[in-house]
């Protein structure tokens, strides 16, 4: 009776029906591909090779931390701290080496460990001790940032070694950025992980529904932290291309990546639902975010049309996706 | 008719897709009195009184509350006439205080401030009338069950109920508990207010109530004073139908392998040292009333749900602690009733959802083989007739009865030794039903030995070889199929079975 009338409901929507339809398929893409077209038109010179590749170099670091982002989110999770977390990173590289080429191996090994232990820790938070991730990653957020200020007493200090300032900064013949290398093998690595692997299958699982996947013996809490646990791997690799990047470490400029990733993770069509969505989504969704940044900086509109935009942008993407979802 | 009565349904029929819930049921109540409703599982109880209480519409047939038309469908409008039913869960709010929960949306106001005074006196004066010492303050989730019920009591009483309907008050309290709910209840009659009182406690019944009103199938067999009326009588009118859906052949011959044994498995509050064998190659049935431990008796052999006494026999083993994820390695699988909620992966596809046990045997490296993995789902999809337009389509598009076929094609790829099942047939269709049966009884014949449970006495007593009747988490009987009848298990069902 009920998926009747929910059926009449949804033919009378009409236009909007025939709108969320249109979506259906690819919002993103198509978003995506309009963005492209508006760019074009209005600033020729943001589409040329170049360019693109520069604007894919900034968005490695974010890209890589919305792959970490996307398997939070399928898994029902999320993660705040990723903006602290990645300044974190980065002054523990620059202030450990010193610039130094024989710390490089040192550096990367401390770097990867504090990335797989700040996973575990919102892991055990949100997982075993069972507080929703969204706040328990804000505190975490507010501990990374206090080491950072108490490690580096408000002033970032070193520089990377210059094996990472490569990675983070060089290219390969010259023209591609190694950084978007590096971000474009971990995506391709999770779309595989995700699709082809049984441990994919698992995190999908636990996401759709958690007590069916503890009912068919999977082990649920266990996936799920280790699932953290890779998410703050990722989080600490953006952090080491970052320290590469930027020539000076400082203490401002992760603020933006907590709602960044998750607005790129949100345009892709992973949905907070979980279960749903995956990584080529998130990809465009960042690309998206990216163009749209520098779109508006060339025309000569700065941040707060940046948020504006981008805010637009979700909120009309959000909005075809739920109406898609309420219909079933 | 010696009282008037208060409440008069008149040839009230109700339909759900696929069901007559309730056929022409005509029947008076009188006002203060206690009648009670019974009836098996599914005989139409909670229907009628979701129709009284305006939950539902009838698609037949008016009600007479006062002289006066009873409108349907409008809870809200019910309750101001004064008819009110307070349901099993008895809907308070934990958080709040006693006298919170008796005004909870009904807070009288001076001025947009609460007057509390007239509030507190208020609800002293209530629960003084019905002799209740309640602390006004307390928080509902730190009262007892039997003080949480007379708060809903005081809280319908404070909104002036004249009927009111009570949902098996007494399934979750102890004999004194019961005791002072009956002295309440006997207070209220004496104020001439009307109860309707749904119980499958006959015992009950026979000590509390003035009349009792017996459905079964949604027809209403009976009325008459409880005195009128004896045990064996109101039993055989609860049953007694013939079977109507066609059942596949039972085994010929019992199986004398025994795969499990139960040996005084106890899981707290719901199961008390329950003994049981179960053989190769039978359907062993699983009855009584709702919520007599029979879930918990799957999950506790599933190891879903943890016993704290006695144990297990399987495989020359023995055993008191298993999780799902050995269960299943052990070759015991369990399908629960809760589809949606705890066997389906719902936006996931059909093949994810039949493979995800058995990822681990088309994998390499943690890789899975996509041939291997497609080959066995697509064998699976056809041997189980599951309709659907391709293995990639989303589970939630397929109908109850093709989504419980898949569930039933991922624990059949592993050959499992013990099916569990709870409720198989709920909420699919008919045709679909008799597929499930005769799956099942392949899976038998097959030598996998099926405990499944059945609410419905049809299902029981056509599909299984052997049925166990649970009461209050006691094993109560175990029939075989020649001696089980519907009288005998209703009896058991009830805890009056006598040798």
């Amino acid at each position: 009776m009920n998926n009747k009338n929910m059926g009449i409901a949804n033919n009378n929507r009409g236009f909007l029906s025939k709108f969320s339809n249109f979506f259906r398929v690819g919002g993103v893409y198509i978003a995506f591909v309009i963005l492209l077209v508006i760019s074009g038109i209005l600033s020729p010179r943001t589409l040329e090779p170049l360019h693109i590749l520069d604007m894919l170099q900034n968005g490695s670091v974010l890209g890589i931390i919305v792959i970490a982002q996307t398997l939070l989110i399928i898994t029902r999770g999320i993660d705040l701290s990723v903006g602290a977390h990645v300044i974190l990173i980065m002054l523990l590289v620059d202030g450990i080496s010193m610039a130094n080429p024989s710390k490089t191996a040192l550096v990367i090994v401390v770097a990867l460990a504090v990335g797989m232990s700040v996973g575990l820790l919102n892991g055990l938070l949100a997982v075993k001790l069972k507080i929703e991730p969204l706040v328990s990653s804000i505190g975490v957020m507010s501990l990374l940032t206090g080491i950072s200020f108490i490690y580096t007493k408000g002033f970032g200090k070193g520089q990377a070694p210059p094996f990472v300032r490569e990675l983070g900064s060089g290219q390969i013949f010259r023209v591609i950025p190694i950084s978007v290398i590096v971000w474009a093998v971990l995506a391709i690595a999770f779309i595989f992980i995700l699709k082809k692997t049984v441990f994919g299958r698992y995190i999908y699982a636990i996401g759709s529904n958690p007590k069916s996947a503890s009912l068919v013996g999977i082990n649920v809490e266990q996936t799920a932290i280790l699932v953290y646990v890779i998410s703050g791997l990722l989080v600490s690799i953006a952090g080491i291309l970052l320290a590469g990047y930027l020539s000076n470490p400082t203490l401002a400029g992760g603020e933006t990546y907590p709602l960044d990733s998750i607005a790129a993770v949100i345009l892709g069509g992973t949905t907070f639902a979980g279960g749903k969505g995956g990584i080529g989504g998130s990809i465009i969704g960042t690309l998206i975010i990216v163009f749209l940044a520098s779109l508006l900086n060339i025309l000569g509109l700065g941040h707060p049309w940046k948020l504006i935009a981008q805010g637009l942008i979700i909120l009309v993407l959000v909005f075809s996706y739920t109406g898609r979802n309420r219909s079933v | 008719m010696e009282e008037k009565e208060i409440l008069k349904l008149n040839n009230i029929s109700k339909r759900f897709i696929g069901v007559q819930a309730l056929k022409n049921v005509s029947v008076g109540f009188k006002k203060g009195e206690i009648h009670a409703l019974v009836g098996e599982n599914g005989a139409g109880k909670s229907t009628l009184s979701k129709i009284i209480s305006g939950a539902y519409e009838a698609n037949t047939g008016n009600m007479v509350f006062k002289g006066k038309t009873l409108p349907q469908g409008n809870p809200i409008k019910t309750q101001h006439l004064g008819i009110f039913m307070i349901p099993q869960d008895l809907g308070l709010i934990p958080r709040l205080s006693v006298m919170q929960n008796i005004y909870l949306g009904r807070e009288r106001n001076k001025a947009g401030f609460l007057d509390l005074r007239y509030l507190r006196n208020n609800c002293e004066k209530i629960l003084d009338d019905i002799g209740i010492d309640l602390d006004l303050d307390m928080e509902v989730q730190k009262l007892s069950i039997d003080e949480q019920q007379f708060v809903a009591i005081a809280r319908v009483l404070s909104a002036n109920a004249e009927l009111i309907i009570l949902d098996e008050p007494t399934a979750t309290l102890s004999e004194s508990e019961v005791e002072k709910l009956f002295r309440i209840m006997e207070s209220l009659k004496s104020k001439g207010i009307t109860m309707i009182y749904i119980s499958h406690r006959l015992d009950e019944i026979y000590k509390i109530a003035d009349r009792v009103t017996i459905l079964k199938d949604g027809i209403h067999v009976k009325t008459g004073r409880v005195a009128d009326i004896s045990k064996d009588e109101l039993i055989k009118n609860m049953v007694g139908r013939t079977l109507s859906s066609t059942f596949p052949a039972k085994r010929d011959m019992p199986s004398s392998t025994r795969v499990l044994k139960l040996n005084s498995v106890s899981l707290a509050h719901k199961l008390h040292a329950i003994d049981l064998e179960i053989m190769e190659g039978e359907i062993l049935g699983i009855g009584g009333l709702i919520g007599m431990g029979q879930t918990a008796l799957l999950n506790a052999i599933y190891g879903s749900q943890h016993i704290n006494e006695g144990y297990f026999e399987y495989n020359g083993e023995r055993y008191n602690r298993v999780n799902p994820a050995k269960a299943i390695k052990m070759g015991i699988t369990y399908i629960s009733s809760d589809r949606r909620g705890e066997m389906l992966f719902i936006n996931r596809s059909v093949k994810e959802n039949v493979s995800i046990s058995t990822l681990k045997d088309y994998q390499r490296a943690g890789v899975i083989s996509a041939l291997e993995e497609n080959r066995a789902v697509d064998s699976k999809i056809k041997e189980y007739n599951i309709m659907v337009s391709n293995r990639e389509q989303e589970i939630q598009f397929l109908s109850g009865g093709n989504q419980q076929k898949t569930i039933l094609a991922r624990w059949m790829i592993h050959e499992p030794r013990i099916l569990l099942l709870d409720e198989p047939t709920q909420g699919i269709d008919v045709g679909t039903k008799e597929d499930i049966y005769n799956s099942l009884r392949d899976l038998a014949n097959k030598g996998v030995a099926i405990i499944v449970i059945f609410s419905d006495m049809n299902e029981l007593l056509g599909m299984c070889d052997r049925i166990a009747v649970l009461y209050e988490g006691r094993l109560i009987k175990v029939f075989s199929s020649e001696e089980a009848t519907e009288e005998k298990i209703m009896a058991a069902a009830s805890d009056n079975y006598k040798e």
